[in-house]
């Protein structure tokens, strides 16, 4: 972090390289949470690096590169993996999971910061959506999902939401799955029960349940859905069913703001990968 | 693919798309960028050892490309002398753009060890303690050369700079 309280791009580009220890991963997502600037720096350098993977002349590169390597003798070995205790692990695993409880009961001025501060995927009218990840095998380990964030199968995912009016709130989701998979279907996520969940104006709402994520691999499109009065999730699934259809089935095309009527609609994309 | 080649596969993909996107930034010559990625990753592979005990493999890019940019545009000369005449009231940097015409050639003109700083500040939004830190040097040092850079650059082509904080 620098002096002006905001992330170089070096404590960045670290983070989107995994390279960062778990304490350390943690206060950077609790910081990019809050902080609007680093969060559109952030969402620059993911998107920016997406777009240079997809550049032909980046896939081309990489056999010059070995080209080279082979010409001079070199061999890299790959290294060894560093070795955590458990006592390690279990302090790491403590502290990330200190960090998200202090995110989750921070004061409601706190709260404001970051309903005010992340516009860009996660809010929309005033309504903020955070959502945490427990990793499968991880033990606690929880982190707050960024756009773009890596998930894996059976990891589960719990939510936190703020309006800025009172309404109704669930999580759903669309899968994006690469052809020739069967075309992309609506599900329910959160709350657990067959209705939206109360939200009271101003006041963040860890909502009931978690969602284990399943085998399927790809691209997944949440859906945070704010109602101005009750309303039942299968009701809600099948207006996004059908703005998914009017949209030809693409998750892409969806026009997720106006997918639910009356409905205020925020959306933070995940990627599905097969776990390390 | 044997697990040497799926490392370095690994590393590519983790590390190559930041690598671009600064030779891009520090350069403005698109060509060259691709070639300071092949340059740079060839080069770290070669010192695979060191790569190996890096705390941070990223950091340890940051000065390879940062070096690897520095010689590009030092060898320029000719280049950078057709630059300086289209000077002007060229912009200054900015952290989200390219860098201006003007910035690279103070980056050129200015000692390596005052540029370099100058480009972790200016270009990678770091701070003092950060460039102290990845430098090994005193975040003291850091600002006095901050300052410098900002006289140089001042007195060589007109321009003002803000120190960052």
């Amino acid at each position: 972090m620098n002096q002006s309280t905001h992330l170089s791009d070096l404590r960045l580009d670290q983070l989107l390289a995994g390279e960062l220890d778990p304490p350390s991963e943690a206060a950077m997502r609790a910081h990019l949470v809050a902080c609007l600037p680093c969060t559109h720096r952030h969402g620059a350098l993911l998107g920016g690096a997406a777009q240079i993977r997809s550049d032909p002349r980046f896939a081309a590169l990489r056999p010059a590169i070995r080209e080279r390597l082979a010409t001079t003798g070199a061999r890299p070995e790959r290294p060894q993996a560093r070795r955590r205790s458990w006592t390690t692990a279990m302090l790491a695993a403590c502290a990330v999971a200190a960090a998200v409880i202090v995110l989750v009961r921070r004061p409601d001025t706190a709260v404001d910061v970051r309903v005010a501060a992340s516009e860009d995927s996660r809010i929309k009218g005033g309504l903020a959506m955070n959502v945490f990840v427990r990793r499968a095998g991880a033990g606690d380990r929880v982190q707050t999902l960024l756009a773009g964030d890596p998930v894996h199968p059976g990891d589960q995912l719990r939510a936190q939401v703020r309006a800025a009016t009172r309404g109704h709130f669930g999580i759903f989701a669309v899968d994006s799955p690469p052809p020739p998979a069967p075309a992309p279907a609506v599900a329910s996520y959160l709350p657990s029960g067959a209705e939206l969940a109360a939200v009271e104006t101003g006041r963040a709402v860890l909502l009931d349940g978690a969602v284990e994520l399943d085998a399927a691999l790809g691209r997944e499109l949440l859906l945070g859905v704010l109602c101005p009065s009750p309303r039942k999730k299968e009701a809600v699934a099948a207006d996004i069913g059908a703005a998914l259809t009017a949209a030809g089935g693409d998750p892409d095309r969806l026009d997720w703001h106006r997918a639910v009527p009356e409905c205020v609609v925020t959306s933070l994309w995940l990627r599905k990968v097969a776990a390390p | 693919m044997d697990a040497g080649d799926a490392w370095i596969e690994d590393l590519y993909q983790r590390y190559g798309p930041a690598l671009l996107r600064r030779a891009r930034t520090l350069l403005g010559d698109e060509a060259a960028a691709w070639d300071a990625v092949q340059e740079v990753f060839v080069r770290a592979l070669q010192a695979g050892g060191q790569f190996r005990h890096e705390a941070s493999p990223m950091s340890w890019l940051y000065r390879i490309t940062t070096n690897h940019c520095l010689n590009w545009l030092r060898d320029g000369g000719r280049r950078s002398q057709l630059l300086r005449e289209q000077l002007g009231a060229a912009p200054l940097p900015s952290p989200d753009g390219e860098l201006s015409v003007a910035m690279r050639e103070v980056l050129r003109l200015l000692p390596r060890e005052v540029s370099e700083i100058a480009i972790y500040s200016y270009v990678d939004r770091m701070g003092h303690d950060e460039i102290a830190a990845l430098l090994g040097l005193s975040p003291r040092t850091i600002r006095n050369r901050l300052r410098e850079f900002q006289t140089r650059a001042q007195s060589a082509l007109g321009l003002t700079l803000e120190v960052a904080t």
